[in-house]
């Protein structure tokens, strides 16, 4: 009996060694759980699909010449396959162009190079791109499909208008990213970027291999989802299930399942959003520089108007002008001057444009020296051997006597005369240019009566207003996007006025306005509820801005740092100081 | 009948029973010690992440204050403030130099330590310097490319601005502008290939992970600066040039071995978080 006790006691050591390793055994399991393992690889995965999408943004918003725009995807079909090269093309457009991996490199030959506005000749451009290799936790650098409305067409060499208004009138319709069940989850995409995962059910991804040995599709019922393809303008990306999360009899999905793609995407919202804030600094940035160099502020171009972002004055003299509205973005000067025997008048902008200058002709009454001969070329009319009409680029008589206008400027040789502008919208003259009919705002519409500008006798000029441009100093991107539009702004000129914003005091302020709010009621609590806005719009300020602070008209503005949402998009800044 | 009653009670265990225990003993510690220590070091690593990512935001949100990276913080032993303290040295970043003073100013070193005096990070050493989790001082590099003689592509005129550097002097970066602006600080798949200034030798750029970061910052690892030593991929982190390397953890023997964790900063990141800041257009 006791023989056997004490074998027992060793026994119990034993079991409980025994014990102990089988408890140290499943622990190790848990340790290398493949599920656990898995979930640390997406979080990697994720992590720098997140990454890249901050970088795509941030590069996009701070490009030098196009914010805005995005690179072009770096295909299997380029010759050099995957380079890492944003492989823009010139030939015919096809969607299927705007689906690969992410690129790391620049635009590709034969596409234009923006630093020196010439395409590409061999290799690549010289402007920067992301310069950084994304991949996921299993090495694979990430995929990208991006909008046709925010990639530039090498084809026609047009440049995307990226502004607020592409939101809900995009040329082309907004990318979709679906759930896993196959519903949508915005309509508003502009870019996906996706991490392809380990490659499954066979894919083969060596050399020149497409969008279907990386990216993966499933099936439900008859419906297919997938990321490999790219037909239409509003293709649809899915966010499918992981295959480890789906087991083979779900009766949902057709079997077999195999998806492991992630992804993340960009609402054109968030990116237009990223890009006010650039707008609004420029502008901020631009404004300040004017008020350095001349000691004031620019007056205001009439809120609301579409053709002429001129400033306004509200007197000949120009003494006093519109102090809130648009930035007068479009100023144009003109300078007259009379060389016997030759006159000349010469512009900073295209003087036959509507949109600026507003001017439809210019006549040319020859005072003194040869006539026109009976020729005529272009868009200039011979009207009597001392008369010349231009509506454009374009020349009168001949080579001894006569009148050559392009589009910025008009020349006679061989003669003298006065030049006679009509319709214009100038506000400024001196000396040899006189202006013959006041300037008066109608009340229905933002346009100001034509006025007629003569220069006869002695050398001269003549401006919309000023002849200190503030155009000149934003950058070309900001009229080719056509920000004037959704920027508001306030100074004061004369310095009587207290603008307030949250609650600093300012000299000047900028709204960027956003896309015009569809639907009442607004933001921060109107009474009564206004409409949806309407734009363009010459009086009222709802239109544009979205809280009662900002838009009755008081000077005192929200804060720089009111949150946005979907019924209150302004964004404030304070120019000075 | 007594004595033979305990020498039965207290026997003890057979030989062959013991050795039975201590042979499961054995690997019950064994199982015991390698998962703990695995998990030890998956712990650290994710620690200094963490802490990385943290240094990450810290050195973007000073910039959006401050319109400038810091300098990085030294140890360079002279203990004349700010050296050997943690802060950013010179702690008012670069400036314009007027002559005589030397004609290139720059912080006192482009490649130290985060200047987590400074940044205001935690946990640090006595000095003052960030830590990572196996108590190494965590690594600090920032541009520090001037490009006031560059002429950009396309144009007639050189840059401009003064001769500091861009990326460490206040408004420098808003001054000079966005076309101008050129970070050199590469983060490059592997150190095979690499020069003093790029990840390799062939044009355009391969072998790199980042060709443009405006800073890099990085831990050496469980195994510190000594360990280091005939690593290749380590050593590029350790050679005070612009050219860094980063991959995965790798245990294979010298000179595979690589354990630095590295992370960087996007200079479109930058600028983005500038921009939205009021700092830059």
């Amino acid at each position: 009996m006791q023989k056997s006790i004490t074998k027992q006691k060793g026994a119990v050591v034993i079991l409980i060694a025994f014990i102990i390793g089988l408890g140290l055994l499943a622990y190790l399991l848990h340790a290398f759980d493949p599920a656990r393992l898995r979930l640390e690889q997406d979080k990697k995965t994720m992590q720098t699909l997140n990454e890249a999408k901050q970088a795509l943004i941030a590069w996009s918003v701070s490009h030098q010449y196009t914010p805005g725009q995005m690179p072009w995807p770096d295909r299997h079909l380029d010759p050099l396959i995957y380079d890492g090269s944003s492989d823009c093309v010139t030939t015919p457009f096809q969607y299927s162009y705007l689906l690969g991996q992410l690129p790391s490199q620049p635009d590709t030959s034969p596409c234009l190079d923006p630093n020196n506005g010439l395409n590409v000749y061999l290799g690549l451009s010289t402007y920067p791109s992301l310069g950084q290799e994304f991949r996921d936790a299993h090495g694979n650098r990430l995929w990208y499909a991006v909008s046709r409305n925010l990639v530039r067409d090498h084809a026609t060499s047009t440049n995307p208008v990226i502004n607020p208004n592409i939101i809900n009138a995009p040329t082309y319709q907004w990318l979709q990213v679906l759930d896993r069940n196959g519903n949508l989850v915005s309509d508003r995409v502009a870019v996906v970027i996706l991490a392809p995962g380990e490659a499954l059910d066979g894919q083969n991804r060596a050399g020149a291999a497409d969008a279907s040995q990386f990216l993966d599709r499933f099936q439900i019922g008859a419906a297919v989802f997938n990321n490999r393809g790219y037909a239409t303008d509003d293709e649809d990306f899915v966010m499918g299930d992981d295959s480890s999360n789906v087991s083979a009899n779900d009766p949902t999905f057709i079997q077999p399942y195999n998806f492991n793609d992630k992804l993340v995407y960009i609402t054109i919202d968030e990116l237009i959003a990223a890009l006010e804030k650039r707008v609004g600094e420029q502008v901020r940035s631009s404004l300040k520089i004017y008020q350095d160099t001349n000691g004031y502020y620019p007056y205001a171009a009439q809120l609301g108007t579409t053709t002429n972002f001129a400033c306004e004055l509200t007197t000949i003299a120009g003494t006093t002008g519109l102090t809130s509205g648009f930035l007068p973005v479009d100023n144009q000067s003109c300078s007259y001057t009379r060389t016997s025997p030759n006159t000349s008048l010469i512009c900073t902008q295209s003087i036959f444009d509507a949109g600026t200058s507003g001017v439809a002709s210019i006549r040319f009454d020859r005072t003194s020296g040869g006539t026109f001969s009976a020729i005529n070329s272009g868009s200039c009319t011979r009207n009597s051997p001392t008369r010349c009409t231009c509506t454009g680029a374009g020349t009168c008589g001949d080579l001894a006597s006569r009148l050559t206008c392009t589009t910025t400027s008009c020349s006679s040789v061989g003669m003298m005369g006065s030049y006679r502008l009509t319709s214009g919208k100038f506000r400024q003259r001196s000396a040899g240019c006189a202006q013959t009919t006041f300037p008066t705002k109608t009340a229905t519409n933002c346009s100001n009566s034509n006025s007629v500008i003569t220069c006869n006798t002695t050398n001269g000029s003549f401006s919309s207003c000023g002849n200190i441009a503030f155009g000149s100093l934003l950058p070309s991107w900001f009229k080719a996007n056509l920000w004037q539009t959704y920027v508001y702004y306030q100074m004061t000129q004369p310095a009587s006025l207290t603008i307030t914003v949250g609650n600093k005091v300012t000299e000047a302020t900028v709204v960027t306005v956003g896309r015009p709010i569809d639907a009442a009621p607004f933001a921060l609590s109107k009474t009564p509820v206004p409409a949806a806005q309407v734009r363009p719009s010459c009086n009222t300020l709802n239109n544009y801005l979205d809280s009662v602070e900002n838009s009755n008209g008081d000077a005192i503005y929200d804060a720089t740092s009111i949150q946005r949402n979907a019924r209150y998009n302004d964004q404030t800044f304070v120019v000075t100081p | 009948m007594m004595n033979n009653y305990f020498t039965k009670q207290f026997a003890g265990f057979t030989l062959v029973e013991m050795a039975i225990v201590l042979v499961i003993l054995g690997f019950v510690l064994g199982a015991i010690l390698l998962p703990l220590q695995a998990q030890r070091q998956q712990l650290a690593q994710s620690q200094t992440e963490n802490t990385l990512e943290l240094a990450k935001q810290a050195l973007l949100g000073f910039a959006q204050q401050q319109g400038r990276l810091p300098c990085p913080a030294t140890n360079n032993g002279t203990a004349v403030f700010p050296d050997d303290t943690g802060a950013a040295n010179p702690l008012g970043g670069t400036h314009n130099v007027v002559p005589p003073n030397p004609a290139v100013p720059n912080c006192v070193a482009q490649s130290g330590f985060l200047p987590a005096a400074t940044l205001g990070i935690q946990p640090t050493d006595a000095q003052g310097f960030a830590l990572d989790a196996w108590n190494n001082r965590i690594r600090y590099a920032v541009a520090a490319d001037n490009s006031s003689t560059r002429v950009p592509t396309g144009a007639t005129a050189a840059c401009g601005g003064d001769t500091a550097p861009d990326f460490t002097t206040t408004g420098n970066l808003a001054a000079v502008g966005l076309v101008c602006l050129a970070p050199e600080l590469r983060v490059c798949n592997s150190a095979t290939g690499i020069t003093a200034t790029n990840c390799s030798a062939a044009v355009p750029e391969v072998n790199y992970a980042i060709n443009n970061a405006v800073a890099v910052i990085y831990s050496t690892g469980a195994t510190g600066a000594q360990g280091s030593v005939g690593r290749p991929d380590e050593l590029a982190n350790l050679d005070g040039n612009t050219v860094f390397v980063s991959h995965d953890i790798s245990l294979a023997a010298a000179p595979n071995e690589f354990d630095h964790l590295v992370t960087w900063i996007s200079p479109y990141v930058l600028y983005n978080s500038m921009i939205q800041a009021g700092q830059l257009h």
